[in-house]
């Protein structure tokens, strides 16, 4: 498979990973409007100790769904990296650019 | 398509920046990953900034809403607590990589000429990031940190002459109350950013004036003249790395959220066990184990003089250590060993 293939390959995965990780995680962003806090006296938040996490065992699954896709993208944006730096890495040893640029004949390394 | 990149360029010049970035070399040798942390640091700042935008939407920085609408945030807003949860661990984060930074630059010794400027202004972004995190601990104004305030507020006291008009100034009063809430809120959101970006700004042109500093045992060796591109090669590496980075930083946010306590009693005691977070360990380790006489002087001055001394020994180590490159100075680097030590004893200690 060429190089140029291969970054199309994984361009389309990480197209398809995005969105299914938009598509999956559409219910955290979607969750009932807050409520006017206006009314709510200081005091009563202040009483207890507050833990952070959604308690439902619903919300906590599309939390770790979300996590899950956000892992799958560093993968997929991981793997189209490496693929980069190997061009870019040959593209330097054979010096192209510099040569251009000093006008003089690709260094040898 | 070409006209539009043509008529940007034409405007900022993109392409010189570029041509710049292929010209500009990172020294390649066995000690260059110690170079990412740089770029790291800018990556959690990033983070910090853009999350710290999304909190103050929500928070109120006054006496009586101050609790609560961190704990709206944490359990209305959707997706709330995990961006407090990112602002959290990524300052901590923040902190633990500029200090990584800072002691990768120590034992290479990267802080010699030219480069005296360049470590200043990165000992000067540790305390701006220390700051940070001392004005933010405030903000949720829960007893924990109302507690740790009004200890980390009194530490001035003790300076003959100014010490008390420096805590007056700290809390915008006598005692620790609402004041200081926005006292502490307009610092953490305007002063302190706009101080980071300043000595940013200078620690990056350094950096870009000066160049990299290879260590002495790379430059000596057979990969001497070996060399990276920035661009792109370097900052693809980087690109890697910030990603992994932002996994973890996203995995401990969600699974290690921060909770809030209830909200501050001014009349209440302080609770039972206080400690700040754990990059003022050793400070608050340090100034309990001076006895509160010491030859006929307050012990917390003489801690506090200590710990001033100290500062200005890491911000002068360049002059302190002016020594030509092929001479090593071993002194230095056994006390920057001995500092670390210390600081890491004293901060286990105090989790004890």
């Amino acid at each position: 498979m060429t190089t140029r293939r291969r970054s199309l390959v994984g361009t389309g995965l990480l197209a398809l990973t995005l969105c299914a990780l938009v598509l999956s995680s559409a219910g955290l962003f979607s969750q009932e409007p807050p409520k006017p806090p206006a009314e709510k006296p200081a005091v009563e938040a202040a009483k207890g100790e507050t833990h952070p996490p959604p308690m439902a065992p619903r919300d906590q699954n599309r939390v770790y769904v979300f996590l899950a896709w956000t892992w799958l993208t560093i993968g997929v944006l991981l793997y189209i990296l490496r693929l980069k730096i190997r061009e870019a890495d040959r593209v330097y040893r054979t010096g192209l650019f510099r040569a251009t640029e000093a006008g003089k004949e690709p260094q040898k390394r | 398509m070409n006209k539009i990149r043509a008529w940007i360029n034409d405007r900022l010049g993109v392409a010189e920046l570029s041509k710049f970035g292929m010209k500009k070399d990172v020294p390649l040798h066995s000690h260059t990953i110690w170079y990412y942390t740089g770029s790291s640091i800018l990556l959690f700042m990033g983070i910090q900034v853009v999350t710290g935008v999304m909190l103050a939407f929500y928070y109120n920085p006054t006496i009586k809403d101050a609790n609560a609408s961190v704990a709206r945030i944490m359990t209305e807003i959707p997706l709330g607590w995990i961006i407090r949860s990112i602002h959290s661990w990524s300052a901590t984060c923040m902190i633990a990589v500029v200090i990584i930074h800072l002691l990768s630059i120590a034992f290479t010794k990267a802080y010699r000429a030219p480069r005296e400027a360049t470590w200043m202004t990165g000992v000067l972004l540790l305390a701006a990031s220390l700051a940070f995190g001392f004005t933010g601990y405030l903000l949720p104004w829960d007893d924990l940190s109302l507690a740790a305030t009004k200890v980390g507020t009194d530490i001035p006291k003790s300076i003959p002459v100014v010490g008390a008009w420096v805590t007056s100034l700290l809390r915008g009063g006598e005692d620790v109350t609402g004041d200081t809430i926005s006292r502490f809120f307009i610092v953490h959101v305007c002063v302190l950013p706009l101080a980071i970006f300043a000595i940013l700004g200078i620690h990056l042109f350094l950096v870009q004036r000066h160049g990299m500093s290879v260590p002495l045992k790379a430059g000596r060796g057979p990969e001497k003249n070996d060399a990276l591109p920035f661009w792109p090669n370097f900052i693809l590496r980087e690109s890697a790395v910030w990603l992994i980075l932002f996994g973890v930083l996203v995995t401990a946010a969600i699974f290690l959220a921060p909770s809030l306590g209830p909200a501050a009693n001014l009349m209440a005691p302080a609770p039972a066990g206080i400690k700040p977070e754990w990059y003022f360990l050793f400070m608050f380790q340090t100034l309990k184990l001076f006895p509160s006489r010491i030859l006929g002087l307050n012990g917390e001055l003489v801690a506090v003089a200590v710990m001033g001394a100290g500062f200005l020994l890491v911000l002068l180590l360049p002059l302190l250590d002016d020594r030509p490159a092929e001479r090593k100075g071993r002194v230095i680097r056994y006390a920057v060993y001995a500092t670390f030590l210390y600081t890491i004893a004293l901060t286990i200690w105090s989790l004890l």
